[in-house]
C-alpha cells in the first residue's frame, strides 16, 4: 500500500495561522496520524522558542479533525464541521519546539450521539510531549453549513465595547480589567485578532485551546510560583464569536489532597467554558511523576 | 437487578468529586438530566470518568447504544456493574 500523505488543508476547515499540521500520513477507521513542522512564527510560540504547552490540545484536535475529514472523503462527503467540547486528563510532559517535526496520533474511542471521544498523543524529536482525551461535537453537514451558529452560540458578533486602559493582552485579547486577589479578569477580543483569521475564515470562533491558554496565562500572572502539569477536565459548552468581552473567574480547590485551580469563562451571563487544572509548585520535575496513572 | 454496593459507592464518588453533586441527591431513581442536571457533554464526561475510576474499557461497538439509553443513576450502576462482571470473567 503506498504511503498516505494528504495535506491537512484538504481535510479540515482550519487555515493559517490556525492550521498547525502538514499532512495526514496514516488512516484506519479507528486512528489517524499526522505530522508537521512547528512554524518559527507560530501563534503559540513563546520567547523560549517553545510553544505554549496548551498547543498540544489543538494538535490532537486537528489530527482528530483530519481523521474525520479523511473518513468523510472516503464517503464522498465534503469537509465537515466539528467542535472541541471537552478535555479530560490531558498531561503536558513538555512542549513542541519551533522548527521541530512533530507527530500526532488521534484514536477514536467511542461516541454518544454526535459527541465522540478521542484519545491522543503528541510526540516531538525528544519524545512524548503530551497525551490526553478530547470530546468533539461532530456535525454531519458539510462546511460551510455546519459552521453556522449553533443554538447556544454566544457573543453576538456585532457588539462593540469601549476599551479602557489595557493591562496587557493574551493571544490578542486585551485585558481590560483584572483583580488578582479575587481571581477575576475581563478580556476583549476584536474580530481582527489573528487567531480568528484561520478559525475559521468564513465563520470566526474563539478556539477552545485559546480559552485554555487564557486561563493558564492568567494563572501564571496571578500565581507565578505554580505550574500546570495537567488539564483535569474542561467543558466548552458555548461557541464564542468576536467581537466579544469575556469575563474569566477562578477559584482554588483541593480535592483528595490534589491542588486544583478551577476557571470559568463567561460572556454576559452565559458560561462558555469550565476548566479545572491540576497545579503544583513550579519545579523541574516531569509532570505526573509520582502519580498513579 | 442487584448491583454491588462497591459499584454504587464508586459511581457516587465520581459524581460527587467530578460533578460536585450533593450525595443526598444520589439515589438510584435520580434522572441524570432532570434531577442531577447533567447535560449530554456531562454524560460523556461521566462515562469517561467511570472508565478511569473502574479501569474498564468502553467497547465502541457494543456499549455505545447502552450509554445512549442511560437515563437514571440505576442505569449507570447497572452498566458499570455489567462491565466489571465482564472484566472479571475475562481475567478469570
Amino acid at each position: 500500500m503506498p504511503p498516505l500523505s494528504v495535506p491537512l488543508a484538504e481535510l479540515v476547515p482550519h487555515r493559517p495561522p490556525m492550521l498547525w499540521l502538514d499532512h495526514l500520513v496514516e488512516y484506519s477507521p479507528d486512528q489517524g496520524r499526522t505530522i508537521g513542522v512547528v512554524a518559527a512564527k507560530h501563534l503559540f510560540a513563546e520567547a523560549s522558542g517553545m510553544l505554549h504547552p496548551s498547543a498540544s490540545i489543538e494538535l490532537v484536535a486537528q489530527t482528530a479533525a483530519a481523521h474525520e475529514g479523511y473518513q468523510r472523503r472516503l464517503e464522498d462527503k465534503g469537509v465537515g464541521g466539528g467542535f472541541l467540547v471537552g478535555v479530560r486528563d490531558f498531561v503536558f510532559w513538555g512542549a513542541p519546539e519551533c522548527g521541530d517535526t512533530i507527530e500526532v496520533v488521534a484514536r477514536r474511542r467511542w461516541s454518544v450521539g454526535p459527541v465522540s471521544v478521542v484519545s491522543g498523543q503528541v510526540t516531538g524529536s525528544c519524545g512524548l510531549l503530551a497525551e490526553g482525551e478530547l470530546s468533539f461535537y461532530l456535525d454531519d453537514r458539510a462546511v460551510p453549513e455546519a459552521m453556522q451558529p449553533r443554538p447556544q452560540q454566544i457573543g453576538d458578533g456585532t457588539r462593540q465595547r469601549s476599551v479602557g486602559v489595557s493591562c496587557g493582552d493574551i493571544m490578542g485579547g486585551i485585558i481590560i480589567g483584572e483583580n488578582r486577589d479575587a481571581g477575576r479578569a475581563e478580556l476583549f477580543f476584536e474580530r481582527t485578532c489573528p487567531v480568528f483569521c484561520g478559525h475559521f475564515p468564513s465563520f470566526p470562533l474563539l478556539p477552545a485551546v485559546v480559552s485554555v491558554r487564557i486561563c493558564m496565562e492568567l494563572l501564571a500572572r496571578w500565581e507565578s510560583d505554580l505550574e500546570v502539569p495537567r488539564v483535569l477536565h474542561a467543558k466548552f459548552g458555548e461557541a464564542i464569536q468576536p467581537p466579544v468581552t469575556i469575563t474569566v473567574g477562578s477559584a482554588p480547590q483541593i480535592v483528595e489532597a490534589q491542588q486544583r485551580r478551577r476557571f470559568w469563562l463567561q460572556v454576559d451571563d452565559n458560561k462558555a467554558a469550565d476548566i479545572a487544572f491540576e497545579v503544583r509548585q513550579r519545579s523541574t520535575a516531569r509532570p505526573g511523576e509520582g502519580d498513579q496513572r | 437487578m442487584m448491583v454491588r454496593a462497591s459499584t454504587e459507592q464508586g459511581v457516587n464518588a465520581v459524581l460527587s468529586r467530578e460533578f460536585e453533586i450533593d450525595e443526598a441527591n444520589l439515589v438510584p431513581t435520580a434522572n441524570l438530566y432532570e434531577d442531577l442536571e447533567l447535560d449530554s457533554l456531562d454524560a460523556v464526561d461521566l462515562v469517561a470518568a467511570l472508565e478511569r475510576q473502574f479501569q474498564m474499557k468502553i467497547d465502541r461497538h457494543k456499549d455505545e447504544e447502552t450509554i445512549r439509553q442511560m437515563r437514571t443513576l440505576a442505569d449507570v450502576y447497572g452498566f458499570v456493574d455489567t462491565k466489571l462482571g465482564e472484566k472479571t470473567s475475562q481475567s478469570g
